[in-house]
């Protein structure tokens, strides 16, 4: 062989394959005049079995297909065609009924085309009768019996489904809601996961094969091409392998590229079929017949989250359908019932299992580094709690441009084969037990990963941190901390600086942070800094988000200038580096420099007006990202336009405030449960604007439902709550309700003893006396509350007092 | 791992194989062929080797030896991936060498591919041995196709991660692992 002549095979073999099977001779006859040429093209592609053939099985030209009316009234065994149903590439179905009349029964009959009978797809039919032999399941369409026609061709008997609809076209045709398809769905994965318990995968599931009768039950059919997965039937399968017909919308990314389909495939497949259930879309528009550009298409680009296309669609929704279509099997839920599972847990409330993989961690800062006025101290007694929501929000878009990043992308490789073996020691089908926890796995990894040998300390070490921040994303703030503190005890002080031992103590940083274990985090912080500053070449995005951590140690340490200055060094650095990578990190970034510009603004008499105008930029800027990376609904978006609020009602634009306070509550209403402490700082700051407008009766109904919120979720003496309190009062003040005025001033005098130390307490009561004696001005009153705070016997409260009551007395 | 062999690899790797690479050459080989070892004498009742399991804690543990040198992967993958096979087919030969004589079956091309999954046996490494002979001819007249050939299936490449390695584009890597194996498959049908 020269190089001339394999270069004149080789472009010619990349054509031919794709033309179909039947017509490849004549192509080459056709387009090739050296007989060498042709006859070595003949033999490669003789060789070339799965990948060549599969490229094909869909693009071949419809069969001969008997007529109705040649089929009908014609006899199979004990029935007689009614009449035809549909047909396929494989053959066609008829209605049928019993021919000796004995007693009525319809059923639908099966029957190999014409011209196929004899070759693989008899086996094919074999296969099925076989393989629906070993299933019984109600979700499953039984098999009757079967037998071979007088002209040699195999047929099926199968009870006649009347009436009965793909999948799809039930839902839309019912108009059936969210929940109701769910429900469907997790039916249909049950059927699947009985096939997977007993070795059998369907590998063309598709709304098509999924038939749902007038009565609402399901029916999977078509194992037609469903392989076996035990090794006593293997030959079997391989010899149907040679044309294998798939449905490539359906398909997953590996029986594209021409592998055998797994159990997870089938999840994948299943995953597509959720997809459309719940947008009634594909994922990817592909010319159905061409393969080839699927499979690039599939190789490189992630599906478009379902709410995409359904705007409102829940994120975890997205996040489930995500993780059933993952491109590698390994990301997939390990099971049909584990994907039926997580969207029972949905139905039932439950937060679910599927979460994106990555950056987590930055959520949690997110919440921590946007406690905007209101929200400020209302955040460190619920932090936990809120946490798991709004991490249970999160979406899967922004996880797979995370991936991108360098850093992460080196870990996720690093990793892959750990995960792939725990998985696989939790794979039910193989194990024959229950779908193991992701929360399971996780202690298990870490446990593994202290006994380890096989891996370096450093690749350890990494690994811990990838689990820490999986343990964040699920709600365990321990079992984060306490695999980032593995993570770093497995760093030697005496090795040389490395990427690694950055990204180690990074993680520790922003977990014990966010934990306000604020020495901890300062430490790690620290050790990150000092790795970093000696690896100059360093990949830009992990320094920005070092410089990050420790802007944000800073701040906590009182250093607010100092902390901005970093934060802008950590925006100039992300501005070099392509957007699509740190769009969150860098909306992040943004949104905490904009808030600690906004606290120096303040903090000064008069109010730093060129500060303000920056923060109100940045703020500006963040919103954009966080629309563009998360939609127009997510909480983040939510955090953030409180934020513009807030900016906007501190530069006295009232109309603008409120504008982006209902926008945010919006989104809080749909996105987080009631009584979330989100939405009672969102109705806190609409009815603080609203008081300052002097709409008194609109703020007094938004102080009212705040505090509706608030009574579920916080204690007595929460910040909130006395605010709320004194709101109350004020409103009614100003509308001239005394009676009100004084009940809700009652209420926040009770709370004050109760109150959180940390608080203004001083100021608070001072306020609350300054309105009680506004609300009660008599004397017999005000004597009374001039004994009431000499009981506490404070006297710095009473001197307080006394100077407001002159001021009453004044005024 | 001699200094001829070291040559020849070298002259393979061409322009990338200036500098720093040269140098490390051994240290991969040893890596790979101590970690392959230990994977497969590990005591697991199916005796798997992960040969993707493998580039990966070879690049890992390297590049924490040699932090800056190793920093660019596809670099690292191209180098593996020829280090890889030789120590693969080494391993095969010492195999046969063990357990001369007994009978062979034919094997699928497809089974021998399995290797990196399967259990590693006599059979697995007469093909193999066998596949690396294919190999060498199908590279006397096309390169890259071998190339590709022993990143996907030796080193465990992905589609993109091979096109990194070898700077050519996606399509092209599917296109010669298309070919080459209906070439492979060919010929070891017919040897």
């Amino acid at each position: 062989m020269t190089p001339e002549l394999w270069q004149q095979i080789r472009s010619l073999y990349h054509v031919v394959v794709e033309v179909p099977a039947a017509e490849r001779e004549a192509w080459l006859q056709a387009n090739c005049a050296d007989p060498q040429v042709r006859e070595e093209l003949r033999s490669l592609l003789a060789s070339a079995v799965a990948d060549a053939t599969l490229l094909h099985e869909t693009v071949e030209p419809a069969p001969e297909r008997e007529s109705a009316d040649e089929m009908r009234g014609q006899s199979l065994g004990e029935f007689r065609i009614v009449q035809l149903i549909g047909s396929g590439g494989m053959g066609s179905v008829y209605l049928a009924e019993r021919a000796d009349g004995g007693f009525e029964q319809q059923v639908a009959i099966k029957l190999v085309r014409r011209g196929l009978a004899g070759d693989t797809s008899s086996r094919r039919f074999l296969r099925e009768r076989q393989i629906l032999g070993r299933l019984n399941h109600r979700h499953i369409c039984s098999i009757l019996g079967g037998g071979l026609s007088e002209d040699g061709r195999p047929y099926l008997v199968m009870p006649f489904l009347e009436g009965a609809l793909p999948l799809d076209e039930y839902c839309e045709r019912r108009t059936l809601d969210v929940q109701q398809r769910l429900h469907m769905f997790v039916a249909v994965c049950a059927a699947v996961q009985h096939a997977h318990q007993n070795l059998v995968v369907h590998s063309d599931l598709k709304p098509g094969n999924i038939l749902v009768l007038p009565d609402g039950e399901v029916q999977l059919v078509d194992f037609g091409i469903a392989r076996l997965l035990d090794q006593a039937e293997a030959g079997l399968t391989t010899l149907a392998e040679g044309g294998r017909p798939l449905t490539p919308q359906y398909a997953s990314p590996e029986q594209i590229e021409g592998d055998s389909p797994t159990t997870l495939s089938d999840v994948y497949s299943l995953g597509v079929v959720l997809y459309r259930l719940l947008t009634g879309t594909l994922p990817y528009t592909v010319e159905r017949a061409n393969l080839r550009q699927l499979a690039e298409v599939l190789a490189t680009t992630d599906p478009s989250p379902p709410s995409r296309h359904r705007p409102g669609l829940p994120e975890d929704l997205d996040n489930i359908v995500l993780k059933a279509m993952a491109r590698e099997p390994e990301r997939r839920y390990v099971s049909a019932a584990a994907l039926a599972e997580d969207v029972q847990r949905w139905l039932a409330g439950e937060p679910v299992q599927a979460r994106p993989a990555t950056l987590a961690y930055q959520l949690g800062k997110f919440v921590r580094r946007h406690r905007w006025p209101v929200l400020t101290a209302g955040l460190a007694l619920v932090a936990l709690a809120a946490l798991a929501t709004v991490l249970a929000l999160s979406n899967a878009r922004i996880a797979a441009q995370a991936r991108q990043l360098q850093a992460e992308r080196d870990r996720a490789e690093a990793t892959a084969d750990f995960w792939a073996g725990l998985f696989e020691q939790a794979d039910p089908v193989r194990a024959q037990s229950a779908a193991t926890s992701t929360a399971e796995l996780l202690d298990r990894a870490r446990a593994q990963l202290t006994t380890e040998e096989t891996l370096s300390r450093a690749s350890r070490s990494r690994l811990l941190a990838v689990i820490s921040t999986a343990y964040w994303n699920l709600a365990n703030p321990e079992g984060a901390l306490a695999a980032a503190e593995q993570a770093v005890a497995l760093q030697d002080p005496t090795d040389p600086p490395s990427e690694t031992a950055a990204v180690v103590y990074k993680q520790l940083a922003n977990i014990a942070m966010s934990l306000d274990r604020l020495e901890q985090g300062r430490q790690a912080a620290e050790q990150a800094m000092a790795q970093i500053e000696q690896l100059p070449d360093a990949p830009p995005a992990l320094r920005a988000q070092v410089l990050d951590a420790l802007a944000l140690v800073l701040d906590e340490q009182g250093q607010p200038e100092r902390a901005a200055e970093l934060l802008e060094q950590v925006v100039a650095i992300q501005r070099q580096l392509p957007l699509e990578e740190i769009r969150v990190d860098m909306a992040t970034a943004l949104g905490s420099l904009g808030y600690m510009h906004y606290r120096l603004a303040t903090q000064t008499k008069p109010v730093d007006e060129s500060r303000l105008q920056r923060a109100d930029t940045l703020v500006a800027e963040s919103l954009r990202l966080l629309r563009e990376a998360f939609g127009e609904n997510h909480p983040q978006v939510g955090f953030m336009l409180n934020a513009s609020g807030v900016l906007s009602r501190e530069r006295g634009n009232y109309a603008a405030a409120a504008a982006h306070f209902a926008a945010a509550g919006q989104i809080a209403a749909q996105s987080l449960p009631d009584g979330h402490t989100m939405r009672v700082s969102l109705a806190l700051n609409q009815a603080e604007m609203l008081l300052a407008q002097q709409d008194w009766s609109a703020a007094e109904s938004a102080y009212a439902q705040a505090l509706g919120a608030a009574e579920q979720t916080l204690p007595a003496g929460h910040p909130d709550r006395i605010d709320q309190q004194l709101g109350i009062a004020r409103c009614a003040l100003g509308a001239g309700d005394l009676d009100s005025a004084r009940q809700a001033l009652l209420r926040m005098q009770a709370a004050l003893p109760l109150a959180e130390a940390e608080l203004p307490l001083e100021r608070l009561w001072a306020q609350l006396l300054h309105w009680r004696l506004v609300a009660e001005p008599t004397a017999a009153a005000q004597a009374e509350i001039r004994k009431a705070v000499q009981a506490a016997g404070d006297p710095a409260q009473l001197a307080l007092l006394q100077q407001l009551a002159t001021e009453a007395a004044d005024g | 791992m001699d200094e001829g062999e070291i040559t020849l690899l070298l002259n393979r790797l061409g322009e990338r194989a200036q500098g720093p690479l040269a140098l490390l050459l051994p240290a991969v080989y040893e890596q790979l062929k101590s970690a392959a070892r230990r994977q497969l004498a590990r005591e697991r009742a199916d005796h798997t080797l992960s040969t993707t399991a493998l580039v990966h804690e070879a690049y890992l543990k390297l590049s924490e030896q040699d932090g800056q040198r190793w920093r660019n992967r596809d670099h690292f993958h191209a180098v593996a991936a020829i280090v890889m096979r030789r120590v693969l087919i080494d391993h095969a030969k010492g195999v046969l060498a063990e357990k001369r004589g007994s009978g062979r079956r034919p094997l699928a091309l497809e089974e021998v591919l399995d290797v990196s999954e399967g259990e590693f046996s006599v059979q697995h490494a007469q093909q193999l041995v066998e596949l690396d002979a294919a190999l060498d001819r199908l590279r006397r007249f096309d390169e890259r196709a071998c190339r590709v050939v022993e990143c996907r299936f030796f080193a465990g490449l992905s589609v993109e991660e091979t096109a990194a390695a070898l700077q050519v584009a996606p399509v092209t890597v599917k296109r010669d692992w298309s070919l080459a194996r209906a070439w492979l498959q060919r010929e070891l049908a017919g040897g």
